[in-house]
């Protein structure tokens, strides 16, 4: 479990990254990579699936056809461990890895609370980076949805979210 | 779910990713045409286990790759080929594949045996220096996210095509799928010997199931369009990003070739 300076330090540097930097040459929008991002573009964090996991959420883009699934064991309200597969680009895979490694170990109302955090701190970031975390966010929450459904007895395999904003339809509009 | 395939489908990108790693072109050009005759292998494989009714997919476990020198790099490959050795059967097709890499193993044997075959490896020390280069740090971001975005793209378009050629029952369609699988081989050995000389090499993740059992050919077909149109610009901005006329050059043809990848994905449709 990470502590909360070097998570405070991840979301710095997460943040950062979707936000990227305007590039001189010819003013596209680049993801800022630094040592912390390099190492989850190499070596990918909790990456794959839990089989027979405790809850498991889809964040999807029905525009676009990507998706990204969090599988989570929870133990005594605490995330005992968390993986997701995507059919998205490196953007999601690199706010999946960061992700799931600040919740990891954490509280399920942390999680939460990061994952709004998250939210809120990628506003500003170009449409395509804020798309690509919320298919992350979104699964996360959609799973921790599954897990109260679960408890509340409902008969749930998983749950799955569409995402708000498709990184798509603006794309098509801008274009046009 | 057969482990044979697994294992051989990780240790073809086990030798594959060592050649990129490998600075000596001698060697590197060796173990790369060993990565071909493997994933030949896994093509043969794949097609035996369709007759076999044998099920098979593309899991595979995290690859750790980051080895110190070459030596370190020839002693895990001869492992790794001897424990996939153990597990063929007795079978024409596998007394081939067994008599292949019986050879690696002794290339790679023959190879320790002379220290001068020995160097450090640099693909893995994340200084992000192309060449001696000098780009800008937006422009070494750029080409840093392009490389680890299409090595991912061109690896699952690989098995992809493979997988969609093991099924078709069309010889036509099986001979456009050889000539994808041919283009994209190219264009990863490209990019992942950028990567190795950019000090960020890698192993493509796992490709999501959904992605090559496909249920809808002609969608799959035009999404790989879309996709081979999206990559075509990629190819484009990135040209003009990176202030070096050499690598512009390379995106340039790069992107070339994508639009005639376009014309063989509509021959399928």
């Amino acid at each position: 479990m990470l502590k909360k300076k070097k998570k405070i330090q991840y979301l710095e540097k997460l943040v950062k990254y979707l936000k990227g930097n305007v590039m001189e040459e010819n003013e596209e929008i680049i993801p800022e990579v630094n040592d912390i991002i390099l190492e989850h573009l190499m070596n990918p964090r909790n990456y794959g699936q839990i089989d027979n996991c405790g809850c498991c959420g889809i964040g999807y883009d029905d525009k676009s056809g990507e998706f990204v699934i969090v599988y989570m064991n929870i133990e005594d309200d605490t995330i005992s461990d968390i993986k997701f597969s995507a059919q998205a680009c490196q953007d999601t895979i690199v706010a999946g890895s960061m992700f799931t490694e600040m919740v990891i170990g954490d509280k399920l109302a942390n999680g939460a609370k990061s994952a709004l955090f998250v939210r809120d701190k990628i506003k500003e970031a170009p449409l395509k980076q804020r798309a690509c975390t919320s298919l992350v966010i979104t699964a996360f929450e959609a799973c921790m949805k599954n897990y109260e459904n679960r408890a509340l007895g409902i008969d749930e395999e998983l749950h799955k979210t569409k995402i708000q904003e498709s990184c798509e339809i603006k794309e098509e509009k801008q274009h046009g | 779910m057969d482990k044979i395939y697994k294992n051989k489908h990780e240790l073809w990108l086990k030798v594959l990713f060592s050649s990129f790693a490998v600075k000596n072109t001698s060697i590197k050009g060796k173990l790369y045409d060993f990565s071909q005759i493997l994933f030949r292998h896994l093509k043969w494989i794949s097609s035996r286990n369709k007759i076999l009714n044998i099920e098979y997919n593309y899991d595979k476990s995290n690859i750790d790759i980051q080895k110190k020198s070459n030596f370190d790099f020839f002693n895990f490959l001869i492992d790794e080929i001897r424990k996939t050795s153990s597990l063929y059967q007795n079978e024409e097709l596998f007394d081939r594949i067994k008599n292949d890499e019986n050879y690696i193993v002794f290339y790679l044997q023959n190879l320790l045996k002379d220290n001068s075959n020995d160097q450090p490896i640099e693909a893995f020390n994340k200084k992000r220096i192309y060449e001696n280069k000098v780009l800008s740090k937006a422009s070494t971001d750029a080409l840093t996210l392009f490389l680890f975005e299409e090595t991912y793209k061109e690896y699952e378009l690989i098995m992809v095509y493979s997988y969609m050629q093991n099924y078709t029952k069309s010889i036509k369609e099986y001979a456009i799928y050889q000539d994808l699988v041919d283009e994209s081989l190219f264009h990863l050995k490209s990019f992942g010997n950028m990567l190795a000389k950019m000090g960020i090499l890698s192993i493509p993740r796992v490709i999501t199931e959904s992605i090559y059992k496909v249920t809808n050919i002609n969608k799959f077909i035009n999404d790989g369009i879309k996709e081979e149109e999206a990559a075509k610009e990629e190819c484009v901005k990135l040209a003009s990003m990176v202030d070096d006329i050499e690598l512009s050059k390379f995106f340039e043809f790069i992107n070339f070739q994508e639009n005639y990848h376009i014309e063989l994905m509509k021959k399928l449709l």
